[in-house]
């Protein structure tokens, strides 16, 4: 069996990263038996490829400059989201759409770099209250696989920032823990992150992500560098983590540009991002398939 | 098992190139010889009796992947140190002990921006200090510091200033790794002028720092390891930006066999080339520009995103040329 190829500058310049990363996932064999599987296909199905939404709420007043959150605005983002992501005419029920009062909710929050801020996740923790969830069943997962185990769905909540590692490191990062051996997933290993999603214990239990942007982390790290980090004041949401995951990574790019004055896009490439879609089959991460929804603050949305 | 809990209440938890000018202290000469604990109270801040000792074997526990970047440096431990005042943030202050000043050299190069301060000894020139937004960066001897203020106000500001100050007394204007000093501040190629940019200069051990810098290969071609030296600087031709910047790598292996070798696997696997012979030196024409590689004794340069073959042959003789070939020790 042949070694899979390695991945290299020259790829992305001439578009041909996405297939070596393919092989170099799955192996020169099974990308083999996988083509053959296409190619035996009699009849293509021509149906127009699925589209996502992401709902990027933002509010210039939800954060003071000393940054203090202003719960009840903050509330009324995330009701913002809710109702854009599901299309349900309140946020109770958006929140009843996704979550059964005997749900077992595990939150997946950001404990490095930023931080998931508590503001938030008391509100989230009040709505599925709200929805008769006690509070018993609604957990902090967090580097803890097995409560993930007891878990009928998941709420991802990281913040948004970006990783020296992995190029980006908020929503597919977000569960590295759950592997078991986090360190498998640096290095070469990064673009493997969307395996961890189709884990047995985690695999279709992300009902919605919902990514803290209140106060993003532009630079990679790996340690928080406070010069890197802006008042974005937004959430992004969806039902889509890799959608979710793209839009995330256009508003750090596009931050690193204003920073520097010139690109400055975030190394190593976050290949995990691609692999999530083409790989793992966990969204999309087209561009030209993901809706973006901004409501709110327009200035410096930077999409 | 954990429910969810929050903690509202806690805030946020948890081209210029003076500083590449030659050394004030000998060759080799470890620049800091007092490094006193940090002060046990600063301001209204103050610290526990004894730091969190973190070793390598435990410091993924300490802060997860980031702990990658320590490891690609020659790390011996580091001490991190809690302060904490009434009604004011927390301040950290990480002391991270290294096996060398060039490895806290090359952990400051991650990113040459913010306030230089001048420390005791240390002039703002040689920013070693450097300071923005509540986290001021300290490389002396073999000493790299973070002490970072959880928030940044006029008082917690001070504080870190002071920790700093603390931290800094008995250091003196370091150099950095042999390596960059070498590093021509001009090089012509093909008859045009690029100047280094002194803020685009990385030193490394690793290809993860190496890709966090500018993407190689998503794995080792370079044979890097805690043996071998290597460098990234950005040249820029005057006016120039960054469509016509180059990158210059050089590296310094134990043995010229290593550059040999690493030589070898370059041109076969990022050049393409299958069978690739024994030159010396060689360009070739990629998708984003020229590459040229030059290796002479254990040292190996290789030119990226030149505009044309003579202009990476130019720089990629003139960067060899600098760089001694035996007897040069970094």
């Amino acid at each position: 069996m042949s070694k899979p190829p390695i991945l290299t500058r020259r790829d992305f310049v001439r578009g041909t990263a996405g297939t070596v990363l393919a092989a170099s996932i799955l192996g020169p064999s099974r990308l083999v038996r996988a083509q053959d599987d296409d190619s035996a296909d009699p009849a293509p199905t021509e149906a127009a490829p699925p589209r996502s939404t992401v709902m990027v709420v933002r509010d210039a007043d939800v954060q003071t400059a000393d940054k203090v959150v202003d719960q009840a605005r903050l509330g009324e983002m995330l009701a913002t989201c809710l109702t854009g992501v599901t299309g349900a005419a309140t946020a109770a029920e958006a929140w009843a759409g996704l979550f059964q009062p005997d749900d077992v909710v595990g939150i997946v929050k950001s404990d490095f770099m930023n931080h998931t801020h508590g503001e938030l996740l008391q509100l989230v923790l009040a709505s599925l209250q709200a929805l008769g969830i006690p509070q018993e069943n609604i957990l902090d997962v967090q580097r803890d696989n097995a409560a993930v185990e007891t878990c009928t769905a998941l709420i991802c909540m990281p913040a948004l920032k970006a990783h020296w590692l992995t190029g980006i490191g908020t929503v597919l990062k977000n569960y590295i823990m759950f592997s078991g051996k986090p360190s498998a997933y640096h290095k070469e290993g990064s673009a493997n992150l969307g395996e961890i999603w189709c884990m047995d214990h985690v695999a279709g239990k992300t009902r919605l992500t919902l990514v803290d942007a209140l106060r993003p982390m532009c630079s990679k790290g790996p340690q928080p560098d406070p010069r890197y980090r802006w008042n974005y004041n937004g959430l992004l949401a969806g039902t889509d983590p890799v959608a979710v995951e793209t839009v995330g990574l256009r508003i750090i790019e596009a931050q690193r540009e204003l920073k520097r004055g010139e690109p400055w896009p975030v190394t190593p490439p976050p290949v995990c991002i691609e692999a999530a879609d083409t790989t793992y089959a966990l969204g999309t991460s087209d561009p030209d398939r993901i809706d973006v929804n901004l409501v709110g603050w327009e200035d410096g949305a930077l999409l | 098992m954990r429910t969810l809990h929050t903690n509202v209440g806690l805030g946020v938890a948890t081209a210029c190139l003076l500083w590449l000018t030659p050394a004030r202290a000998g060759e080799g000469e470890e620049t800091a010889t007092v490094h006193p604990a940090p002060p046990a109270t600063v301001g209204a801040w103050t610290r526990g009796s004894e730091p969190r000792r973190v070793e390598a074997a435990t410091i993924f526990d300490y802060m997860n992947g980031a702990g990658e970047l320590y490891l690609a440096y020659r790390f011996h431990h580091l001490d991190a140190y809690t302060y904490r005042a009434e009604g004011q943030p927390e301040i950290l202050a990480e002391l991270y002990w290294m096996a060398g000043p060039d490895e806290a050299w090359g952990l400051q190069s991650e990113d040459w921006t913010g306030e230089a301060l001048g420390l005791g000894a240390l002039p703002a020139s040689s920013r070693q200090a450097l300071y923005g937004a509540g986290l001021l960066r300290l490389a002396c001897g073999p000493l790299y510091a973070r002490v970072m203020a959880y928030d940044e106000t006029p008082a917690s500001r001070q504080a870190v200033m002071d920790l700093g100050a603390a931290l800094a007394t008995g250091c003196v204007e370091g150099h950095p790794p042999a390596l960059v000093r070498a590093l021509p501040p001009t090089v012509t190629g093909a008859g045009t002028e690029y100047h280094l940019r002194g803020d685009r200069v990385r030193f490394f051990r690793s290809h993860l720092v190496l890709n966090s810098v500018f993407f190689l290969a998503s794995e080792d071609l370079l044979g890097l390891d805690q043996t071998v030296d290597g460098v990234i600087a950005e040249y820029r031709p005057d006016g120039g930006d960054h469509t016509t910047r180059l990158h210059a790598v050089v590296l310094a292996y134990p043995a010229p066999t290593s550059a040999v070798a690493v030589t070898s696997r370059f041109r076969t696997t990022y050049l393409e080339t299958p069978e690739p012979d024994d030159a010396a030196a060689g360009q070739k024409e990629v998708e984003d520009g020229w590459v040229a590689w030059h290796r002479d004794g254990r040292h190996l340069v290789l030119i990226f995103e030149a505009p044309g073959q003579g202009t990476a042959a130019d720089m990629a003789a003139r960067l060899i040329a600098a760089h001694p070939t035996e007897g040069n020790t970094p």
